[in-house]
């Protein structure tokens, strides 16, 4: 799967969110992007699997842009994890990850479905779960079921809003060894939002970071991970360490922001460098 | 990653992913359907209980029939078609079996379009009136029993008229879904907004009129079985069947739109055009139901609520059992209300509500769930 986005704009009414982004992504990675609250990052998510329209520029998959392809077309290609999901009439696990072959089953479901969706339970070790009721679940529990749905699409390309952000520790680790075991055996392209630091340090094979509506930073984690960056991008001071071969962030005070935008004064990598690192054939 | 990974990694699991055969997975394939088995007996228990209580219902007015008579009755005319009708033909297939089937057709078309609708709406509270359906029918029949005017003549003027005003609301949100997005809460608020409107514009009739047609009007708004006959089913009929096998078709959409919109997009449902879209299936038959026997309530917001507690929120099932449980509840509310002060028959419209009322609050206060 080739993802490319050339020059995408989104605004919600009057305020600019995505502001010019352009990515490039040519085989299978783990992909995280990060950035504070409100910088873009869900949205450019819900513009590359065809939920927003952007008001420029265009997301191409294998070359299609996702705006001429029907969105059955799109489901069957790009597989979405939300970041929550709250239904008023629950259905069973099995129901609600099912529901992750609808774009490519008709009216009933088949033998085939049915198959797909209890080899995907058997993988994410939750079999037992399979007949209660999505909402009696625990927060993590009903994470993975959502990221089961996601691969019952059976996406080349699968997209994740958050899917640790309710996960103990343990939990969290074993999605990211998941998704990094899918990007190799099935090669999948994994584009994750994270908040998490240290947990994408840890996995991703590249990091994007976003500030202000645009790719700030881009590269392995070791490249992004800097304290330059995390000062410039969050407004934190921080020390970042080396654990084992990765880089680990100790956050240690957040900066004050005299008004809007001043944490911006304090430069770290311009964006130059990091549409350089974004190139399709730099080595990563 | 090796070629052949050690048992039990997570890296052999995956290369299980499509080919997997273990013992867990055929035992969640029988769990799945056994689960399903168990849904399609409740539907037919359901069935059976329509068929119970319409034969019960056939047998209850002053002419003496009992069950079996009336089955007896039913099967031979269909086979001697075109002879004499004797007493107790007359009785059964003219007087009881019109409304009888009436009610089996507005109660399944209310309850599943009820089902619907709050799947759309994501709303518990939501039943097939929300929109204002209700209120724009009944404006029309006020109006036309009231001022006398309308389309066509005498009863057909009701009719027409409370079809035609019932689907201004839905015109009208339709019309906003051209500035709005069709969101439930745009749907909902819109819907009250027009029924405050119907309601003003009704009350306003009512005040000046003189009290025959207000009673006349009031009785029209609580619902009725009374005016069934061999003339208007056939109209109601194929609504009804029309709007229930377009709905059962977007059974699997109105699923995935259960999980969010942007979750539903993801999967490859148009939200917005399949919510409009079935909001206006809703409405035509909703209409239909209502222009011929009133504002009928209860059975939209009851029925699919007590199928939920034993099937579950799969719309795929919901639907067809709502429907069916509908027509068991609504034949067996409009028994009591020919039965309880007989020979007076109550509007089943009350009675659906003494029916409906209680039980929900007994099924709300058993349920520790904000649904279920």
């Amino acid at each position: 799967m080739k993802l490319k986005i050339n020059d995408v704009v989104f605004s919600y009414s009057s305020l600019k969110v995505l502001d010019s982004v352009c990515l490039d992504l040519n085989e299978s990675k783990f992909v995280c992007i990060l950035g504070p609250n409100g910088v873009g990052k869900s949205t450019l998510v819900h513009c590359i699997n065809r939920i927003l329209k952007p008001q420029e520029g265009v997301v191409l998959l294998d070359q299609t842009n996702v705006q001429d392809m029907g969105l059955k077309e799109v489901a069957r290609k790009v597989g979405y994890v939300p970041q929550a999901s709250t239904d008023m009439f629950p259905l069973t696990v099995v129901d609600t990850v099912l529901m992750g072959r609808h774009p490519h089953s008709g009216w009933s479901t088949n033998e085939a479905d049915l198959d797909i969706v209890t080899g995907i339970l058997s993988m994410l070790e939750i079999e037992d779960l399979a007949m209660r009721s999505f909402d009696e679940l625990s927060a993590g529990q009903k994470q993975k079921v959502l990221i089961a749905r996601g691969l019952a699409q059976e996406p080349q390309l699968l997209l994740l809003d958050e899917p640790t952000s309710n996960l103990d520790i343990r939990h969290q680790l074993e999605v990211m060894e998941l998704l990094g075991e899918l990007v190799r055996s099935r090669k999948l392209l994994v584009v994750m939002v994270s908040h998490d630091l240290n947990i994408t340090a840890r996995y991703a094979d590249l990091v994007i970071m976003m500030k202000g509506g645009k790719i700030f930073d881009a590269g392995t984690p070791e490249q992004v991970f800097t304290e330059n960056n995390i000062r410039s991008v969050y407004g934190v001071e921080a020390q970042v360490v080396t654990a084992g071969t990765k880089p680990y962030v100790v956050p240690l005070a957040a900066l004050k922001i005299k008004k809007e935008g001043a944490v911006s004064d304090i430069v770290g990598i311009e964006g130059s460098l990091a549409m350089e690192r974004l190139e399709p054939d730099h080595a990563l | 990653m090796t070629s052949s990974p050690a048992p039990g990694t997570r890296s052999s699991r995956i290369s299980m992913f499509s080919a997997f055969k273990g013992r867990n997975e055929v035992s969640i394939k029988g769990q799945y359907r056994s689960y399903l088995f168990r849904k399609f007996l409740f539907m037919m228990g359901c069935g059976i209980l329509v068929v119970i209580i319409s034969g019960i219902s056939a047998t209850l007015g002053s002419y003496d029939l009992d069950f079996l008579d009336v089955y007896q009755v039913i099967f031979n005319h269909i086979l001697n078609w075109g002879e004499p009708e004797t007493v107790k033909v007359f009785v059964v297939w003219q007087l009881r079996l019109p409304r009888i089937i009436m009610g089996i057709v507005a109660g399944f078309g209310l309850a599943i379009a009820g089902a619907a609708m709050q799947g759309i709406m994501k709303n518990p509270l939501a039943d097939p009136y929300t929109t204002g359906i209700s209120a724009g029918a009944g404006f029309g029949a006020a109006i036309a029993i009231i001022l006398g005017l309308g389309l066509g003549a005498g009863e057909y003027a009701i009719i027409i008229n409370a079809f035609l005003f019932s689907l201004i609301p839905t015109f009208i949100i339709i019309g906003l879904t051209r500035f709005r997005k069709p969101t439930p809460s745009m749907m909902v608020l819109a819907g009250i907004a027009t029924m405050y409107i119907f309601t003003a514009m009704t009350s306003l009739f009512m005040i000046s009129a003189d009290p025959n047609s207000v009673q006349a009007v009031y009785i029209w708004t609580v619902g009725t079985l009374d005016k069934a006959s061999w003339s208007s089913i056939p109209i109601v009929f194929a609504v009804m069947v029309l709007g229930s096998l377009f709905l059962q078709g977007m059974a699997k959409n109105l699923n995935v739109m259960g999980m969010g919109d942007a979750g539903a997009k993801s999967l490859g449902v148009n939200v917005e055009r399949s919510r409009v879209l079935i909001l206006v299936v809703i409405s035509l038959m909703t209409a239909a139901i209502v222009s011929f026997t009133g504002v009928i309530g209860f059975i939209g917001l009851v029925s699919p609520h007590v199928v939920r507690i034993f099937l579950g929120s799969d719309n795929k099932f919901l639907l067809p059992a709502s429907g069916l449980f509908g027509a068991a509840l609504l034949l067996g509310a409009d028994a009591v209300a020919r039965t309880i002060i007989a020979p007076t028959i109550l509007p089943v419209g009350i009675i659906t509500a003494f029916i409906g009322g209680p039980l929900f609050l007994y099924l709300i206060m058993q349920r520790k769930k904000e649904v279920w």
